[in-house]
């Protein structure tokens, strides 16, 4: 081991450069006051005397500088702030970092690995002595700080029992980016924690280890948990398969973690129909495959399930949502000769979920019951519902009206936040001729020029609308790539155009909950029961961010009723073997051997060696040669 | 009203004090010759009435001084010899060099004082006096002086004397018995803190086969020094620095020194036959004379 890990802030070593400015400045010698006696004589024999009869006259005559040398020591070393490894904690700045991830329910003889870690945790708590603080976070895919730096041994304790856990993959991220805040080696930081520890109570598995080395601390890794019996489901999904038939396949994959072969069977359920059992035959430390060709399906669930307990039994079974698939339905209206009608014919026509149906506005149909209404040129006089896009004319609105017309207007402005031009910047469009409108209270411009609106979002009330001023025959848009991106992001922008097929979301990753026309309100079922009222918004989707724990997520709008399958699906998860070592990066840790030890810093005891030499080096100038 | 100098400025000594030295007188132990008529019993045999001794005549002998009783008993001649009572020469050397104008109050200032109360008993006591000042290896003088009358030459002597040059006490000395052969008693005030030796200069003034009486002066802040810290020791006599970093133990040190440095010189006195004082120039002059050289026997 290198001799300057023992010092946690070896660089103060620089500091013993002072030793000969030291020297230098007793070699320059004090400034002696002049005194007139009559004679010296006496003065000189005592002073031969003295050197004389002195043991180590040529030490004692810079035994003041040995001293004051000693005390630069003394005083360099405690800044170098060295340590010990001890058993009890005092003083210390302790940041417990609890694994609540999924393999932490992994089941030992003694309980859960996050039973295990929360005890071995209260022993800390329990052996921190007084002037000692410690904060508690426990982290799975996010962070929850339990307990912030604190003394208070009986928060400390609550923060620590209260941990549960979550069915997500460990990441040290925001953990580390919490720690980060008060650590001293944060320099946007200036009410930072000094000597601050980090206790990590984990299994290992963790994604991003390499942030908690970028916080240069000392940090000790607990090991928790022994056992490794586990077989888990890590892919599941629905494919279609390329061949003439079309049938849908579903494909399951297994991981055994455990040291030996397991054989199990493994079943597919539809709701609480059994589809079919497959064997699972994987060797320790690799994977198994199985796949049942499924039936045609009503909307439900399909469950997977492994038929054997482990210790790990929330990787055993697997959710995967069935949908019908939904189309898109878009009536387009316009002249039958327009170019712009055209192109968007022809950019509409490339999404498989469009169906498209085009009429000129002689032949119009007031109930079309469509998705998305797209009117070229035209507008009729009544609005339908739905989503209505108006393309080089202005409906009937209040506060709507043209005021001109824009010849060959430069594009001045883009709104990036707006939903609608995500990913795409229209900015370098030409166009030659378009409306000049003035937009109602409310509205919004996407795209502007330098007298007027080229895009505007002038949705009404719970009814998207869309306005574009110009022909788009009469610009080169089509031509861009911005095009096709932005006539994307409008289907996008209809509600339940984001649900089809087959859905399943990462444990703690969001919901993603449209509003339907008239519904504004969701109700959310977790798979523990409880359930949530979600206000929805009808222009865009609302997140529903609390989908900890596996499962299927049942979401109730209106007479709607959709399943969500929420699932951990994560090798990493499942393998729940404990590390030995710690991957932080390039860099590996140790866990920690018997019981838990802390550095104990020596500098106070070198401080007041340092004052103690001080003090006898008083002693000495007063009454010298005394020794 | 006296227009002498020891009126105009400070007097060394004050009227009382003088009055009530002047009941003392010299004590002489050994006889000397004196240079005239005084109260002291002289080696010479003279016309007092007190009878010394008898001899036999010698051609040429005064015929007046024969005892011619004796001649009639034993038919032969022998002359009777008188008692010769002479003046004694009371040299007064102090030492002008600049270590004596050292001290709270000053060794010089002091010393004046002493020699001019010495001088004084002395010249009350119808003895010659010759006070010297040693200064460097010279020594200044002033010419023997006889009675009463002549005290306010010495006071006024003493008080325009000033300091000046380094101690070298036996060249000084030398110098002065250049001028002033006559025996007597000697009394040397001096700290006697001498680069060269006290020794040499104590030799020369017991060869003199005079009374010599040595006074070692030494300031209170010789005895015991006040000092503290990091310092920087002039000499001021030599100028030459000695660097100490006074301590408990240096200081301890120091007074060893002091007492064997005390130790030597009287032990040489004592020694040699001489007598030995050791002062503190804080030392009421009152005091010296009255209590410290009576129970010395050097006055009485």
């Amino acid at each position: 081991m290198n001799p300057l890990d023992f010092f946690i802030t070896p660089k103060a070593f620089a500091l013993l450069g002072l030793i000969p400015l030291l020297i230098v400045l007793y070699l320059l010698k004090l400034r002696r006051s002049e005194v007139i006696i009559p004679s010296t004589m006496l003065w000189m024999k005592s002073l031969q005397d003295l050197t004389a009869n002195a043991p180590f006259q040529k030490l004692r005559r810079n035994l003041l500088l040995l001293l004051q040398i000693l005390i630069l020591l003394f005083l360099v070393f405690a800044l170098t702030r060295p340590f010990i490894k001890s058993s009890g904690i005092e003083g210390r700045n302790l940041c417990l970092l609890i694994d609540n991830s999924a393999s932490m329910l992994t089941q030992e003889v003694d309980g859960t690995r996050l039973a295990l870690a929360q005890q071995k945790a209260l022993e800390v708590i329990d052996a921190m002595e007084r002037g000692d603080k410690a904060m508690v976070i426990a982290f799975s895919g996010s962070a929850d700080v339990r307990c912030e730096l604190t003394d208070d041994r009986y928060h400390l304790r609550k923060g620590i029992q209260g941990i549960e856990a979550h069915d997500t993959r460990s990441n040290i991220r925001d953990a580390a980016q919490v720690v980060r805040s008060i650590a001293p080696a944060n320099p946007d930081v200036t009410a930072v924690v000094h000597g601050l520890e980090v206790l990590l109570f984990s299994d290992g598995n963790i994604a991003e280890g390499e942030r908690l080395a970028a916080l240069s601390l000392p940090v000790q890794y607990i090991k928790i948990g022994e056992t490794r019996d586990n077989l888990g489901i890590t892919r599941f999904s629905v494919r279609n398969t390329t061949s003439v038939d079309e049938e849908r396949q579903c494909f399951i994959q297994v991981y055994n973690d455990s040291e030996e072969a397991i054989e199990t069977t493994l079943s597919l359920y539809f709701e609480d129909h059994l589809l079919g059992v497959d064997e699972i035959s994987a060797p320790p430390g690799d994977t198994d495959e199985a796949i049942f060709v499924l039936p045609e399906l009503e909307e439900g669930l399909l469950r997977a399930s492994l038929d054997r307990e482990d210790s790990l039994s929330r990787d055993n079974t697997a959710w995967l949502s069935v949908k019908q698939e939904t189309f898109i339905d878009i009536y387009l209206v316009g002249a039958a000769d327009s170019i712009g009608l055209s192109m968007l014919r022809h950019v509409f026509s490339l999404d498989p979920r469009v169906r498209l149906s085009v009429s000129t506005p002689e032949q119009y149909l007031e109930d079309a019951e469509t998705d998305l209404y797209l009117y070229e040129g035209w507008t009729p006089e009544t609005l339908p519902g739905g989503t209505l896009v108006f393309v080089n004319t202005l409906p009937a609105l209040e506060g709507l009206e043209q005021v001109g017309e824009l010849t060959n207007p430069p594009v001045m402005g883009v709104d990036k936040e707006h939903p609608l031009l995500r990913y795409t910047n229209p900015g370098n469009i030409t166009v030659s001729k378009a409306l000049q409108v003035s937009l109602p209270p409310g509205a919004a411009t996407l795209v502007s020029s330098e007298s007027g609106p080229l895009i505007a979002d002038i949705s009404q009330a719970l009814q998207p609308m869309l306005l574009i001023t110009f022909d788009i025959g009469d610009s080169n848009w089509p031509l861009h790539l911005s095009f096709p991106l932005f006539m994307q992001n409008v289907l996008a922008w209809l509600p339940n155009s984001g649900i089809a097929g087959e859905t399943s979301v990462e444990t703690g990753s969001p919901l993603e909950v449209y509003a339907l026309p008239e519904v504004l309100e969701a109700q959310i079922t977790s798979p523990d029961g409880s359930t949530v009222t979600l206000a929805l918004d009808p222009l865009r989707p609302v997140y529903y961010g609390a989908t900890d724990t596996a499962g299927p997520y049942v979401v109730a709008r209106g007479d709607v009723t959709d399943f969500y399958a929420v699932n951990l699906l994560d090798q990493a998860e499942s393998a729940i073997h404990p590390a030995e070592r710690l991957a932080m990066g390039s860099q590996e840790l140790a866990a920690a051997q018997g019981p838990i030890v802390f550095n104990k810093e020596l500098w106070r005891w070198l401080l007041v060696g340092g004052l103690a030499i001080l003090v006898l080096e008083w002693w000495v100038y007063t009454y010298r040669a005394e020794y | 009203m006296s227009d002498s100098p020891a009126t105009t400025t400070t007097p060394l000594l004050d009227v009382a004090f003088l009055r009530r030295i002047e009941r003392l007188a010299i004590a002489v132990k050994k006889v000397h010759l004196g240079a005239a008529k005084g109260e002291r019993r002289s080696k010479r045999k003279g016309t007092s009435m007190e009878f010394a001794d008898y001899r036999n005549y010698v051609q040429g002998d005064d015929l007046r001084h024969v005892d011619w009783n004796i001649y009639g008993r034993l038919d032969e001649l022998y002359l009777k010899l008188f008692q010769e009572f002479e003046d004694v020469t009371l040299h007064l050397l102090l030492d002008a060099s600049k270590s004596m104008a050292f001290g709270t109050p000053e060794k010089f200032a002091f010393g004046q004082k002493l020699v001019a109360a010495m001088g004084y008993v002395g010249l009350v006591g119808y003895d010659r006096v010759s006070v010297g000042l040693l200064t460097g290896d010279r020594a200044e003088g002033l010419t023997p002086i006889r009675g009463k009358a002549s005290a306010n030459k010495l006071f006024a002597f003493l008080q325009n004397a000033e300091v000046g040059g380094s101690t070298n006490l036996d060249e000084s000395l030398r110098s002065y018995s250049m001028r002033q052969r006559s025996r007597g008693v000697y009394i040397v005030i001096s700290d006697f803190l001498d680069e060269g030796g006290f020794e040499p200069a104590l030799r020369r003034l017991c060869a003199t086969r005079s009374d010599v009486y040595v006074l070692q002066v030494l300031a209170p802040e010789e005895i015991s020094p006040e000092l503290t810290g990091d310092l920087k020791l002039v000499d001021s006599e030599s100028e030459q620095f000695t660097e100490v970093s006074v301590s408990r133990a240096l200081l301890k040190r120091y007074h060893q020194n002091r007492d064997a440095f005390i130790e030597k010189v009287r032990n040489y006195c004592l020694g040699h036959g001489m007598g030995h004082f050791l002062v503190s120039s804080d030392t009421q002059v009152e005091t010296i004379l009255l209590d410290v050289f009576r129970k010395g026997g050097l006055l009485r």
